[in-house]
């Protein structure tokens, strides 16, 4: 698999064609959206009534006081919340009408899928565009489709563990998602099989003052194996647009997920993101978390250790450029003995950028031999950077541990000279020793991705670079 | 209280109307044993010097003990060494909020925290260093321990860094945790009992912040 | 070989004709504080001078200041490279027309390696549009390490990243031979060095002498000098150049000290 197919740099999703939509709730938030959604998905009351009440609790909560942001500060009036070209959703490309496929091609992704995934769905806006898995995952009883045909089609393994892992009253958001979502995907994986290859979503937000609501639940049988990569573009409007997922994953006994997301929305983009695990006895989830796009990111991948032996671990880079702020951490909960839970978070803040880490690692309910070790490091570019760290930990029980290290610094003058007393250019220079920052963790990434990850921080630096805003200062 | 630079004073709080002077600019070692809560705010000025070392160990009194200290280091030279230790037992409730900021260049902080939270106690340890912007080069760093010896005790913690792109180096460690089993297996096998283990082992981990209380001299107790 | 921006031309040798290092007057300022003054001296290519005298001399300052260290200025006099003055010039346009500063401490670049460093300084001396030749640089690369006697493994370790003295010297040596520098500027390159490592310097130096290079060597130690024979041995006292002399002067300094 050739490692250059993969591009997240927001300039490749940068492009916007112009599309006629047949079904479009209208801008606005109100109980006739929902009815809308619902209505034309046809849906069965029992999910209507959880939309209305979700609706509800929108309306109630408020951001917590921590929160960098406000529910207010966004005009819910002028968001489209639902927008389909009433296309249906293909398995093969020659399905996909033309100007839909042109954007998926210019992205990339049926290259990918021809190359080195397992299964892909694309979503356009808010409907899913194409879906397809290979034969011998859908012998196996593999499923992997949108989350409405996931509804519909197979109600017996959604139903128990929808909205069981994230509850519609945790936050604005979450509820907010509750009450439109549309989109995302339902993957089931039947106990013992043992995915090799990724599973992929792509998310393209193509209309101006849209929202795109997906919502994603997986499900992992015991034993089953399962790695599941989400990727996302939209194009650079000078309007606000909103990304509010909520992402659910149950991970029975002994099985494994990873869950892979490299962000890279445009600088106009809200994207508030609840993404939570529910590990079982044995089992193991990763959450390689990459956020370098949108101009406000509050996402905070947690694992809930629910069964002995459990463990989950959160990788984290982020990069914050001026005028982006990117909230993110790691939350763990030990609710069970002999549970282990990892965290290492980088971030990189450049020009006015500010990175922020919310952590929280609870080992609170009275087990025993659990461990957690969390690290944090922030590296700041310049002197408006803004790195902070708020990393909460709570312990009882007998024979736990937790561990947390932290540091933020500054790239050393001495690093720099000694660079470029080798005659690299200091743009150069600040690449490598950026590069170098992130090497360690970046070295746990799965090697394609990895690769990818470098070329685009490095990217992302020589952006802020040659613009001649460089470190000093 | 005299603070003539050049020398360190030494100062023990001891009644509950004592406390450290709003400003320093001098070099100062204060030692504060008082089971009592308090707010304190103080400024450190140019090549001031606060050494600040805190232990709050309320014995067998019930009851809830907050304490904050701010501490501000305004100007190139100021410094300070701050010690902690907390030892709650029983049914006590005990807090820091313990904030350093660094508000100039050339500003160092160090700050060393130990809490042993035992039967039913609660304890929580808010620590947080922030830094204005655009000042030069300083450094901090905070290094936290905090031991759980009983199943029923409590202890959370937060140490928080808020830094705005400068020169300032800036670390933090912080490890909760049991008393570690190779240790306690070691004492019992040399015939300890686990209890008396514990008080070692405990009494080991205070001594650190402990040694650093210098002898009292007649004068100094405020 | 590829064709590269300095003066080297298809081999890396210079004709002794060529040009210097040219020091003249230059004082040296850390902030407010002048730490060399009125420094006057001319490396050519071939030669080896050495600058010694008392730590707090301005030595360090000195050689950092001529490779463009932030936190050191050139106040007044010039500095010229082949002709070229390098008083407005960023560290790393000095370092591509052939000016090696081996540092007495090196920094630690973790994350960064020892190949990825030399593969992004060799494709920088290359002219602009042109790629490095992979397979040549290794090949290269382990000659090298080959030639100082490291292993290979080194090449992939963080540079300078849990180094001891000695490999941090190594590491600086091997950075040298790939870079093929026309003035040396080495801050006590030997300090540290145990009876072989020296040995492998004073090799590696007078190779690198023949093929062409300057070299202002800043010592404290005798030893190293009596194998390479200076051209020049040089004395800094508080900032001042005070007096200049063969082997004689060193070998005087050893005996009495700097008074």
């Amino acid at each position: 698999m050739a490692p250059q197919d993969l591009d997240f740099s927001s300039a490749a999703g940068d492009f916007s064609y112009g599309t006629d939509y047949a079904y479009d709730a209208g801008s606005g938030l109100t109980e006739d959206t929902v009815r809308y959604i619902s209505g034309h998905k046809e849906e069965p009351r029992w999910l209507l009534e959880f939309r209305l009440e979700a609706l509800e609790l929108f309306r109630r909560l408020e951001m917590p006081d921590w929160a960098p942001m406000k529910k207010s500060d966004l005009d819910y009036e002028n968001i489209r919340c639902y927008l389909a070209r009433g296309d249906g959703t293909g398995n093969r490309w020659e399905d996909v009408p033309a100007e839909v496929k042109e954007t998926f091609d210019r992205l990339g992704v049926p290259e990918q899928e021809k190359k080195f995934l397992a299964g892909v769905e694309a979503q356009f806006d808010s409907e899913m565009a194409y879906a397809n898995l290979k034969d011998d995952l859908q012998r196996q009883g593999v499923i992997f489709v949108s989350s409405s045909e996931g509804l519909l089609r197979y109600e017996s393994l959604f139903r128990p563990y929808f909205g069981t892992v994230v509850a519609a009253a945790e936050n604005p958001f979450s509820a907010l998602n509750g009450a439109v979502f549309s989109g995302g995907s339902f993957i089931y994986v039947p106990p013992g099989v043992k995915i090799d290859r990724p599973l992929q979503a792509y998310f393209r937000i193509n209309a101006e003052r849209s929202g795109q609501f997906e919502r994603t639940l997986i499900v992992v049988g015991e034993n089953a194996r399962v790695t599941y990569l989400e990727g996302c573009t939209a194009p650079k409007f000078e309007t606000a647009t909103l990304h509010a997922a909520v992402v659910e994953v149950v991970v029975l006994a002994g099985a494994e997920v990873q869950y892979i997301t490299v962000q890279n929305w445009s600088a106009n983009v809200y994207n508030l993101v609840t993404k939570r695990a529910l590990a079982h006895q044995n089992a193991t989830v990763r959450w390689i978390d990459c956020n370098v796009g949108s101009r406000l990111t509050m996402k905070y991948p947690s694992v809930i250790l629910a069964g002995e032996g459990a463990s989950g671990s959160v990788l984290s880079i982020s990069v914050a450029k001026d005028g982006q702020l990117q909230d993110t951490g790691a939350r763990m909960v030990h609710r069970a003995s002999k549970t282990h839970s990892r965290v290492v978070a980088k971030s990189l803040s450049i020009g006015g950028g500010s990175a922020i880490y919310r952590g929280t690692i609870s080992m609170a309910g009275g087990f025993e031999r659990c461990r957690s070790h969390s690290r944090c490091d922030g590296l700041l570019l310049r002197e408006d950077s803004i790195s902070r760290t708020f990393p909460h930990m709570d312990c009882g029980g007998t024979g736990n541990v937790i561990e947390h290290e932290a540091s933020v610094s500054k790239i050393s003058d001495e690093q720099l000279f000694y660079l470029r007393q080798r005659g690299i250019g200091e743009s150069q220079a600040l690449g490598l020793l950026v590069n170098g920052f992130f090497d360690e963790l970046i070295r746990e990434f799965p090697m394609e991705y990895g690769v990818e990850l470098k070329r685009l921080i490095e990217m992302e630096m020589e952006k802020v670079t040659t613009a001649g805003e460089v470190s000093r200062g | 209280m005299a603070e003539d630079s050049g020398s360190e004073v030494t100062i023990f709080l001891e009644s509950a109307a004592a406390a450290l002077p709003a400003e320093i600019s001098g070099e100062l070692c204060a030692v504060d044993g008082r089971a009592i809560s308090a707010e304190e705010r103080v400024t450190i000025r140019g090549h001031g010097r606060l050494r600040y070392i805190l232990h709050v160990s309320p014995g067998e009194a019930t009851g809830t003990i907050h304490r904050r200290l701010r501490c501000e280091l305004v100007a190139p030279g100021a410094s300070a060494e701050i010690f902690v230790l907390l030892h709650g037992k029983k049914k006590q409730r005990l807090s820091l909020d313990l904030h350093l900021h660094h508000g100039a260049g050339g500003t160092h902080s160090a700050s060393t925290v130990r809490a042993v939270a035992d039967g039913g106690s609660h304890l929580k340890i808010i620590s947080e260093i922030s830094s204005a912007p655009k000042i030069g080069p300083c450094s901090a760093a905070v290094d936290s321990r905090n031991l759980l010896l009983a199943p029923t005790a409590r202890l959370a913690t937060a140490p928080v860094l808020s830094i705005h792109g400068n020169g300032i180096a800036c670390t933090h460690g912080a490890t909760i945790g049991g008393p570690r089993p190779d240790e306690l297996f070691y004492l019992r096998s040399r015939g300890i009992c686990e209890e008396a283990a514990k008080e070692l082992l405990c009494a080991a981990f205070s001594s650190e912040i402990l040694s650093k209380i210098p002898t009292r001299l007649p004068g100094q107790i405020i | 070989m590829e064709k590269s921006l300095d003066k080297g031309g298809t081999d890396g040798k210079v004709s002794p004709m060529d040009g210097a290092l040219s020091l003249q007057n230059v004082c040296v300022d850390h902030g407010d504080r002048r730490l060399v003054r009125d420094f006057s001296l001319e490396l050519r290519p071939e030669e080896l001078r050495v600058l010694m005298g008392p730590n707090g001399a301005g030595k360090s300052s000195l050689l950092k200041a001529l490779a463009g260290h932030p936190d050191y200025a050139i106040s007044s006099g010039s500095v010229l490279l082949d002709g070229f003055s390098v008083a407005a010039a960023s560290p790393e346009e000095r370092a591509r027309r052939g000016l090696f500063l081996a540092f007495q401490s090196p920094v630690a670049l973790p994350g960064i390696s020892l190949a990825q460093l030399l593969r992004a300084a060799r494709q920088e001396r290359l002219l602009p549009g042109k790629s490095l030749d992979i397979m040549a640089f290794y090949g290269e690369l382990h000659g090298a390490l080959d030639a100082l006697g490291m292993d290979r493994s080194w090449s992939t370790r963080s540079t300078n990243d849990g180094f001891s003295g000695g490999e941090q010297k190594r590491c600086e040596l091997l950075q040298i031979l790939l870079l093929k520098p026309r003035y040396l500027l080495l801050d006590e390159i030997d300090s540290g060095l145990d009876v072989d490592a020296l040995r492998l310097v004073v090799q590696t130096l007078r190779s690198l002498q023949q093929e062409g290079a300057g070299i202002l060597l800043v010592t404290h130690y005798q030893r190293l000098l009596e194998s390479l024979s200076p051209d020049g041995v040089h004395l800094l006292q508080d900032g001042s150049l005070l007096r200049s002399g063969g082997m004689e002067l060193a070998r005087e300094l050893d005996v009495k000290g700097f008074q």
